[in-house]
């Protein structure tokens, strides 16, 4: 039984991890139909450019926000300089592109940072037993910030103007464009926020998963899988996808095999697209968020 | 300059040339309502308008300005709104979101309340329903929806494509009377596309008659109704004694009406 | 089309053997090394091409098939002591059915969910590879041999090269006649317009899977070749590194070219080695796969500035250097006069535009395969048809019958459900409620290609021609069901006749349509109206029994809309129904049996062309009735004074 909980809350931070990156997913497609390969890359960067400001004395807080603005940066020039010059985006030339910058953006990891994974010291706190289960301070921090990030960002999609004309622009961009909004800010927005969740998920996670130059991919496939669920439209579904996915992994590790973990997240894809391409949990109203 | 004026517009999809030089002319105050068939160029000439479509060739002018090479965003910033074919509501948002999206262009301007309450009040079924999602409303009111959300930008000029298309005749005759409201109210500028033609005629002070991409008769309702070559336009045949329209040439055969429009 | 010459077919396979039999003599080991690998890749390169290219299906996962094929054939040799050549043939019949497996579930998604689907793929195998026993689990497999024939054991680099080279030159052919093939024409349709290739009886899902297939067919044979030379298989040879490098030389060579294949891996492969060297010395330190930035960086700036790759660029110098040639030409025509009036061969802006005024177009040799029902009897059989999205109903309740050999024309305003019901009709919808029989037979919801075969197909009021083709070329995909040749004939090209047929009926139609002129020319040059009657003119060339046309005349001049008018009525006069959409009233009253009207998804007024023409209910809904004016009237006083 403890086990199980053990499982359980394990998973949880995990999946609060995915949760956010599939919420990056989300706010790019849902406004310009594109999968941001490099998404996952995000987080890599952002947790290891936290760890080499703390090595170089800066004091962790203070890293993780210098690091965020960065991030949020380079995400939005990779818009500017890779997306916006394109004038047809196909399914095709979307996926080339964005595997090109992702591409590129490991190797540059590379170099900077070598091969070795690495993490950022734990965040301040004592690590408990609740319940029998040993609860980790990080993970805490983990599904706290994870949480109330992805709850802002959600927020601010249901309740502010811009976040509504975000929505506006990604369900009917033309009636988007007649009422002034301008689909080039949108998308500019959207890279923004996708910059923010991904670098916030990598600098929360890096003391227990590490950061290295080729983590994103992993983790990008399960928040792509995990933003799946929702259609790749859900904000909240994406969150939630996450959050379960990263559960079942842990269950599949803890009792099957630790070496399958990484096929979970394929398996569930291929579920959820052969049973609802659209998303498993969106409901047929089309309600979207 | 106030109002719209349309000189010598041309414009296509790719290889389709669509419009062939139309000219058109709507003051403050005024209803120029454009008639004709399915796939005449309509809706390309609002498109054209209102920069969703960058014409090939002509001049548009939105109160004395040129917008021809405008986005369709720049030119909502500059008081042209455009209430689509088939409305296009934002259909998970509520009605008062796809209001207050409608006055994006002028949300810093302090009269958004205001705004609000005039649009709500031309509209009272939206009233009503001010918490539901748009996608959720009758034909009917999403067209109704579709028309305060453009006004919430405070417009100076307004076109319309097709408001009455799929709905009852009494909300057919409930938006074309919120048109004339408008019109006399706030001397809206009003460029309507219409199919319907006896609504059109009802509430227009002039109207055009499109084919294949030209004007083909325009002049005050009055002029025009009876008109053969209205019903030609539309069921063909019948009046080949007036001929003009079934002509295979779609060059204009314009009656020089043009006097008409100007002197009113 | 078999239009290009053999010499210029078979050219540059002459010349790519010589430099692939000379290099390995003038080159350094080095540089053979780096060659063996460019071919091993290239093998794998081109079966993704294919993919890619022809059946515009993105795949992330080359790697996995690559790894699949590795593997089998290191686990067979070395632990099964299986000859060689049996493991290799055992190892690519593995990729091609893994292929299989996981193509059934997966092909059915679309664009960036096969994408990602095919990237997950590739992590599955390396895990499997990784957990697995029989695989050597991290370490991999050890100990390949090098490949023995006949006692002679090829492992030096130039060896092994040479015995590469027929491989390549046979895989290399065998992937040109497929894109020369029926298979190749149909893939290349589809990939321009899927929904008009499958009304004209394109299986497309069959064919995508058949081209996946044989693309990690491909990976696979270069997977046991890796096995071969390296002998040693590891999880990494999945590796997502190897994805994205077989993913750069596809694009870089020009998605869809088999040659621009070898030549992106030549290149990567050569970059590749480069940057390993170059990037080390740059920044100190750097270890790992850091050529991958160049890889990145230039996968970017590929897909932003040139698409379409080298073969791109060698189309843009071949037509630099034709306008060039012709130049000149002129200018020494110029010098001639006399001679140059009668070689002129510009006519004008529209070569045949009035269909070689005054000859008749003809139907001969056009409808050969029709089955033609009897006179009379009902084609189309349409009751209670209904569509409904959401709330709006845009099809209601629709009963309609159409008779072998009659033209019925199908009107309403803007908005009345006209399109939807073709596309109900042809397969490309779905409808919410109501059956439609083709002769008998059922059809509501099923697939537009088995529509087709029923002997049914359509034109389209939004253009769908095949735009990276010819004029014939697209109206000979419409002879696809009229033939048989499979994607294993057209590798071998063994259907010689049957293209010869192809073309010949190919030809009918589009003399038929007065296009003959325009029939060598790419389809997407020609004006709007041209290329509506290319599209008339591949629905006849499919010899349908039932021609549904979506608004045929739109575009059209005066003297075009008489041509198709006469030409549409010697189509009734062989026996074959038609049911066209179309705005221009006139022309439809002139030309239709009967006309049905819809008016807001319903059926209203159905009968003669007079007849409908006096009905009131059609006046009212094109012209609005007098209550709603009357209503309107009432209203807008009221507001006004309200």
């Amino acid at each position: 039984m403890s086990d199980l909980l053990q499982l359980l809350f394990s998973g949880l931070a995990q999946g609060s991890i995915y949760g956010l990156v599939a919420i990056g997913f989300v706010a790019v497609f849902s406004v310009r139909e594109i999968v941001n390969l490099a998404q996952g890359e995000y987080s890599a960067l952002a947790g290891l450019s936290a760890i080499s400001a703390v090595a170089a004395g800066v004091p962790l807080l203070l890293a993780i926000l210098l690091v965020v603005p960065l991030v949020i940066g380079v995400s939005v020039i990779i818009e500017r300089v890779c997306i916006e010059p394109v004038r047809r985006m196909t399914p095709l030339v979307s996926i080339i592109l964005t595997l090109g910058v992702s591409t590129a953006l490991k190797a540059a990891m590379l170099l900077i940072w070598g091969p070795q994974a690495r993490g950022l010291p734990p965040f301040p706190g004592r690590d408990l037993v609740v319940a029998g289960i040993s609860v980790r301070s990080q993970e805490l921090w983990i599904i706290g910030i994870a949480v109330l990030v992805a709850v802002v960002v959600i927020w601010a999609y249901e309740h502010t103007l811009l976040g509504k004309a975000m929505r506006a622009c990604a369900e009917q961009p033309v009636a988007a464009r007649l009422v002034g909004i301008s689909p080039r800010m949108a998308t500019m927005i959207a890279f923004g926020i996708a910059g923010l969740v991904g670098a916030v998920a990598g600098v929360i996670g890096s003391p227990i998963y590490f950061s290295s130059w080729d983590y994103g991919l992993g983790l990008g496939l399960k928040g792509f899988v995990a933003a799946t669920l929702g259609g790749l439209i859900s904000l909240r579904v994406a969150l939630f996808g996450g959050v379960v996915l990263g559960i079942l992994e842990n269950l599949v590790a803890g009792y099957i095999d630790s070496g399958y973990r990484d096929a979970v997240a394929f398996l569930v894809l291929l579920l959820v697209l052969l049973i609802r391409p659209q998303g498993l949990m969106l409901k047929a109203s089309g309600a979207r968020v | 300059m106030t109002g719209l004026q349309v000189e010598g517009l041309t414009a296509a999809y790719d290889r389709l040339q669509v419009l062939h030089g139309i000219d058109l002319e709507v003051a403050q105050g005024q209803i120029v309502a454009v008639i004709g068939a399915n796939g005449v160029g309509k809706t390309t000439l609002l498109r054209s308008v209102s920069g969703l479509l960058r014409p090939r060739s002509g001049r548009v002018q939105l109160n004395g300005e040129e917008i021809s090479s405008a986005s369709a965003e720049q030119i909502a910033r500059q008081g042209l709104a455009h209430v689509p074919e088939n409305r296009l509501v934002f259909p998970s948002l509520s009605v008062d979101d796809n209001l207050s999206l409608g006055g994006w262009t002028t949300r810093k301007d302090g009269h958004y309340e205001e705004r609000r309450t005039h649009a709500l009040a031309l509209f009272p079924r939206l009233a009503d329903r001010i918490n539901l999602s748009a996608g959720s409303l009758s034909g009917g009111e999403q067209q109704m929806l579709a028309m305060a959300r453009a006004l919430m930008a405070a417009p100076s000029v307004i076109v319309l494509d097709e408001p009455s298309l799929g709905l009852a005749p009494r909300l057919v005759g409930e938006i074309v009377g919120t048109l004339a409201r408008l019109r006399d109210e706030q001397q809206l500028a009003v460029l309507l596309v219409e199919q319907n033609i006896r609504a059109a005629f009802r509430v227009a002070d002039y109207v055009l008659v499109m084919d294949r991409g030209v004007v083909v008769a325009e002049g005050s309702p009055a002029e025009l109704a009876d008109d053969a070559r209205v019903r030609a336009a539309y069921l063909g045949g019948d009046s080949t004694s007036s001929g003009s329209i079934v002509a295979p040439d779609p060059s204009p055969t314009t009656p020089a009406t043009k006097n008409s429009q100007e002197s009113r | 089309m078999r239009s290009e010459g053999i010499l210029r077919f078979y050219l540059p396979f002459a010349l790519f053997a010589v430099i692939l039999v000379v290099f390995p003599l003038v080159a350094s080991i080095n540089l053979v090394n780096i060659g063996v690998y460019a071919l091993i890749y290239a093998l794998a390169a081109i079966g993704l091409s294919l993919l890619m290219g022809l059946a515009g299906q993105v795949s992330l996962g080359q790697a996995a098939f690559f790894a699949v094929g590795a593997y089998t054939h290191a686990i067979l040799v070395t632990k099964y002591a299986v000859p060689g050549v049996l493991a290799a043939l055992a190892a690519v019949l593995a990729a091609m059915l893994v292929a299989l497996l996981v193509g059934l579930p997966l092909l059915r998604l679309r664009g960036h969910f096969l994408a990602l689907a095919t990237l997950g793929l590739g992590i599955i195998v390396t895990v499997v590879a990784r957990e697995l026993e029989i695989t050597g689990g991290t370490s991999g497999i050890f100990g390949v041999p090098k490949p023995v024939i006949n006692g002679r054991t090829y492992d030096t680099p130039s060896e092994f090269f040479w015995l590469l080279s027929p491989v390549i030159l046979i895989a290399l052919l065998l992937a040109r006649n497929l894109v020369r093939s029926r298979t190749g024409r149909a893939l290349g349709a589809v990939n321009d317009s899927e929904v008009a290739a499958e009304c004209l009886g394109v299986n497309t899902f069959a064919l995508r899977l058949r081209v996946f297939v044989l693309a990690a067919g491909y990976a696979g044979l270069a997977g046991v070749f890796y096995a071969y030379w390296l002998a040693v298989v590891s999880p990494e040879a999945a590796g997502f590194e190897l994805s994205v490098s077989l993913l750069l030389m596809v694009i870089l060579g020009g998605l869809g070219t088999v040659w621009g294949a070898i030549t992106g891996s030549v290149i990567v492969q050569g970059l590749d080695e480069g940057m390993r060297a170059l990037i080390p010395k740059i920044i100190p330190g750097a270890t790992g796969e850091v050529q991958l930035l160049g890889f990145g960086i230039v996968l970017v700036l590929l897909i932003i500035l040139l698409p379409g790759g080298l073969a791109q660029l060698w189309g843009m110098a071949k037509s630099h250097l034709h306008d060039r040639l012709a130049a000149r030409r002129s200018a020494a025509e110029m010098a001639e006069p006399d001679q140059s009036a009668g070689v002129d061969d510009k006519v004008g802006p529209e070569p045949g535009a009035p269909a070689a005024a005054g000859s008749k177009p003809s139907l001969d040799g056009v409808l050969d395969h029709a089955l033609i029902p009897e006179r009379g009897s009902t084609v189309l059989r349409i009751r209670g048809l209904t569509k409904r999205y959401g709330g709006v109903v845009a099809v209601d309740d629709v009963d309609l019958d159409a008779q072998a050999g009659e033209i019925l024309a199908l009107i309403g305003p803007n908005g009345a459900g006209k399109t939807t019901c073709f596309n109900m009709i042809t397969g490309v919808l779905v409808p919410t409620a109501g059956t439609i029989e083709i002769r008998g037979t059922r059809v509501e919801g099923r697939r537009p290609h088995i529509i087709a075969q029923l002997g049914a197909t359509r034109t389209f009021q939004n253009l769908q021609t095949f735009a990276s083709t010819t004029v014939l070329g697209n109206v000979a995909v419409a002879r696809h069901l009229r033939s048989r040749a499979g994607l294993v004939r057209g590798m071998l090209s063994l259907a010689r006749r049957e293209e010869r047929d192809i073309e010949h009926g190919a030809r009918a139609a589009v003399a038929a349509m007065g296009l003959q002129d325009d029939a060598d020319r790419p389809v997407k040059d020609l004006s709007f109206g041209r290329q509506r009657q290319v599209e008339v003119a591949r629905a006849l060339a499919m010899s349908p029994m039932l021609l549904l046309l979506d608004e045929p005349m739109a575009g059209l001049s005066g003297p075009e809309r008489d041509e198709l008018s006469a030409l549409l009525r010697q189509t009734r006069e062989a026996g074959i129904t038609v049911v066209l959409v179309e705005h221009d009233v006139d022309a439809v009253m002139a030309l239709a049996d009967r006309v049905a009207v819809l008016d807001d998804g319903q059926l209203i007024a159905v009968g003669p062309p007079e007849e409908v023409r006096q009905d009131e209910a059609v006046i009212a809904a094109y012209l609005g009735t007098d209550d709603d004016a009357e209503d309107v009237l009432r209203q807008a006083a009221e507001e006004v004074r309200g």
